[in-house]
């Protein structure tokens, strides 16, 4: 392994909700992991992943908290809305119920995360569009309506599941570019990494920084 | 350990008693969280410290705390009174700052040490801070049962809204450690733990947020203590599991299986990279079926245990190092049945008294009997056959204290006795030169023609 994982400049927090089985741990490993890991056992209070992407030129480092989606667990859960900078909010398109419910975990996440906190919509398991129960367009318009990025995805395919994790990312970084994220709010879900002594890390991205390794 | 945030209203704190050590004059702090407690040592001054501190942030009233008194504060009337006074105060701040519990105040009564949520934040902040380096090191890393413990509670527990809300002491960065941690070192213990009535080895833990575990090293913990091995099944390589009263391997590789039997073991619980398992210095007295479970074994230790017998471990394809030593082995009957290509068998401090079980182990390069109960030296007949052989200890044996011994043994191995290596010893030419004449006596005795003089062919003699 090179220094590479270890080497980034901002640390922002994700969580991934909504209701149990669309399939959130499922698009965390295959964020993480690149697998699609179909007997995936249910998520207990709280699992974590992370990754290291690139936005801009900036290494990032996220941590991504994955909740369970059942009820009992909701006290466990709901304390890790606070401070984070991202929020993956999930449905399965082929079940109409995890969609109705959206609204409730939209309020949740409102009231528990910060204004700053990014709320991305995923419609997961595109993959099984013959037994689709939403279409794109009923969704996109819930998430324009509320101000919500959205993209439908697929844990088992990969499809676009890089790109609602990255998008997060952007839209997070962006707003730390405006101003519009204070990066010293205890509860702003976005870290900057000092570097450590001896390893530079805000030093403008050298050239193993840049090899595509 | 204790869990300020759940037992709060069920704690405590006071000040016991004062003694002078070197001129100074200390109080001691009692504190009960549930049925945890411990104490702690502070100064007067200590107070003032963080009387100061609760005063500018936490709204502590100032006049809370006893005055100071320069001259004449060491009577024994004077301390015990200024001694009631901080027992007083402690309990009046722990009742006002029950619910916010700042950082400061915790740290004064050593939550940091003993306490579920105040050891993991600043745990957390060390490993935001070290983390990357001790990764990028890849030096194993040490947990305590205590800090495992915490990790495994803290993760079925709602994290509160709390007065630290720096984001350097975010839980995250202690999971976040875990996940990528490869080396991790566990040691446990029977005492009590600081100056609590804690006891490592009585806290259960998981290894749930070990996602990326190479090695692991578990030192005197007992196996009842572990509650999963959460993925350690997909990445673990080495495994040691020393002196912690373990009796048999599945204790530890089906420690999250409910029901052991050999038939509802499904596949998913095979330890899928594990190569190298060291069980020393426990109480295992079989090598059981469970060992199945490990097909990628390649190393086996079990040096110090109470071994008696071997069972069939034919299926491990890819085992090629076994250290049995010091357990109670002694007749070794038919291990080339047991055992497949194993390439170094180590069984010093045995009670082995025949190497007929070894006759037909064809693969073996290394066999070490030192320390057993050998006394016929003609029992090297039973191994001079194998053609890989070539590092044998038969030292402190009774076989060992025969006139001519190394000779004895060696000339037995006809043309490859220059190959041997006795006790760590190849055989000289003076006894290459004795042997050589012994096997010439020995093959007129059996009416062959000695092997030596086609000696030539013996050097080129090739193991595969
Ligand atoms: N076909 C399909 N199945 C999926 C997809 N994502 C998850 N699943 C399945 O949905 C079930 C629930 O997934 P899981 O990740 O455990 O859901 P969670 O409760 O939200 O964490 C599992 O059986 C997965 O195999 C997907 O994109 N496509
Ligand atoms: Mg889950």
């Amino acid at each position: 392994m090179t220094s590479g994982p270890y080497n980034y400049s901002y640390i922002f927090k994700y969580i991934i909700i909504g209701d149990m089985g669309v399939g959130k741990s499922c698009l965390l490993h295959q964020f993480t992991d690149k697998k699609f890991m179909a007997d995936c056992p249910h998520t207990i209070g709280v699992e974590f992943g992370t990754r290291i992407i690139e936005v801009a030129g900036q290494k990032i480092k996220l941590q991504i908290w994955d909740t369970a989606g059942q009820e009992r667990f909701r006290a466990v859960t709901r304390s890790y809305y606070r401070g984070a900078a991202g929020a993956l909010m999930v449905y399965d398109i082929t079940r109409r119920s995890t969609y109705n419910h959206l609204s409730s975990w939209l309020t949740d996440t409102r009231n528990l995360t910060n204004p700053s906190t990014v709320i991305f919509l995923i419609g997961n398991k595109s993959d099984l569009d013959a037994q689709r129960d939403v279409t794109y367009e009923e969704a996109k318009q819930f998430a324009d309506e509320n101000g919500l990025m959205f993209v439908e995805a697929s844990a088992k395919t990969g499809q676009n599941v890089e790109e609602a994790f990255l998008e997060t990312a952007k839209k997070i970084y962006q707003s730390i570019q405006d101003g519009r994220l204070d990066l010293n709010a205890a509860e702003s879900g976005v870290q900057h990494k000092p570097a450590s002594p001896g390893r530079p890390l805000a030093a403008p991205p050298s050239s193993r920084d840049n090899c595509a390794c | 350990m204790s869990s300020f945030l759940k037992y709060h209203e069920n704690s405590s704190v006071g000040v016991d008693e004062a003694t002078i050590k070197d001129n100074v004059t200390y109080y001691k702090i009692k504190v009960k969280v549930g049925s945890v407690n411990w104490h702690v040592m502070h100064r007067y001054n200590d107070f003032v410290e963080l009387h100061d501190k609760l005063v500018s942030d936490h709204g502590v009233g100032k006049e809370l705390l006893p005055p100071k008194k320069v001259i004449r504060n060491k009577t024994p009337k004077f301390v015990e009174q200024r001694r009631e006074a901080l027992n007083v105060y402690l309990k009046e701040v722990l009742n006002y700052l029950k619910l916010s519990m700042p950082y400061e105040f915790a740290h004064f009564l050593d939550f940091h040490k003993y306490d579920i949520f105040f050891l993991l934040t600043d745990l957390a902040k060390t490993l935001y801070l070290e983390g990357d380096n001790l990764l990028e090191n890849a030096k194993s890393y040490k947990f305590t049962p205590l800090e495992l413990h915490a990790i495994s509670e803290r993760l079925k527990m709602a994290c509160p809204p709390t007065e630290k809300q720096d984001q350097t002491y975010d839980f995250s960065h202690v999971l976040d450690f875990c996940s990528q941690l490869r080396s991790l070192d566990v040691e446990g213990s029977y005492e009590k733990y600081g100056t609590s009535n804690i006891i490592l080895n009585e806290l259960q833990f998981d290894f749930i947020p070990f996602k990326s575990l190479v090695n692991l090293r578990i030192l005197g913990v007992p196996m009842r203590c572990i509650q999963s091995v959460g993925s350690l099944r997909d990445t673990l390589v080495n495994l040691s599991v020393l002196t912690a009263t373990v009796i048999s391997l599945n204790e530890f590789l089906l420690v999250d299986i409910l029901h052991k039997e050999p038939s509802s073991i499904a596949d998913t619980v095979k330890w899928k990279k594990l190569a190298m398992i060291n069980f020393g210095n426990n109480n295992i007295e079989n090598v059981d079926w469970a060992i199945k479970l490990v097909p990628r074994l390649q190393h086996l230790s079990l040096s110090s245990n109470k071994l008696k017998e071997l069972c069939d471990i034919s299926s491990l394809h890819e085992l090629r190092i076994l250290d049995l030593s010091m357990n109670s082995f002694s007749l070794c009957e038919k291990w080339h049945a047991k055992i497949g290509n194993v390439v170094k068998i180590e069984l010093s401090q045995n009670k082995v008294e025949s190497l007929r079980g070894f006759s037909r182990l064809y693969s073996l390069e290394s066999l070490n009997l030192g320390c057993n109960v050998i006394t016929d030296v003609e029992e090297v007949q039973h191994i001079c056959k194998l053609p890989c052989l070539e590092y044998l200890w038969l030292t402190a044996n009774p076989v060992a204290s025969i006139i001519d011994y190394r000779v004895k043994v060696i000339e037995q191995f006809n043309s490859r006795m220059s190959e041997i290596c006795l006790d760590n010893e190849r055989a000289s030419e003076k006894e290459l030169d004795t042997a050589r004449v012994l096997q010439a006596l020995r093959v007129v005795k059996e009416g062959k023609i000695p092997t030596f003089l086609d000696n030539h062919t013996s050097h080129s003699f090739n193991k595969s």
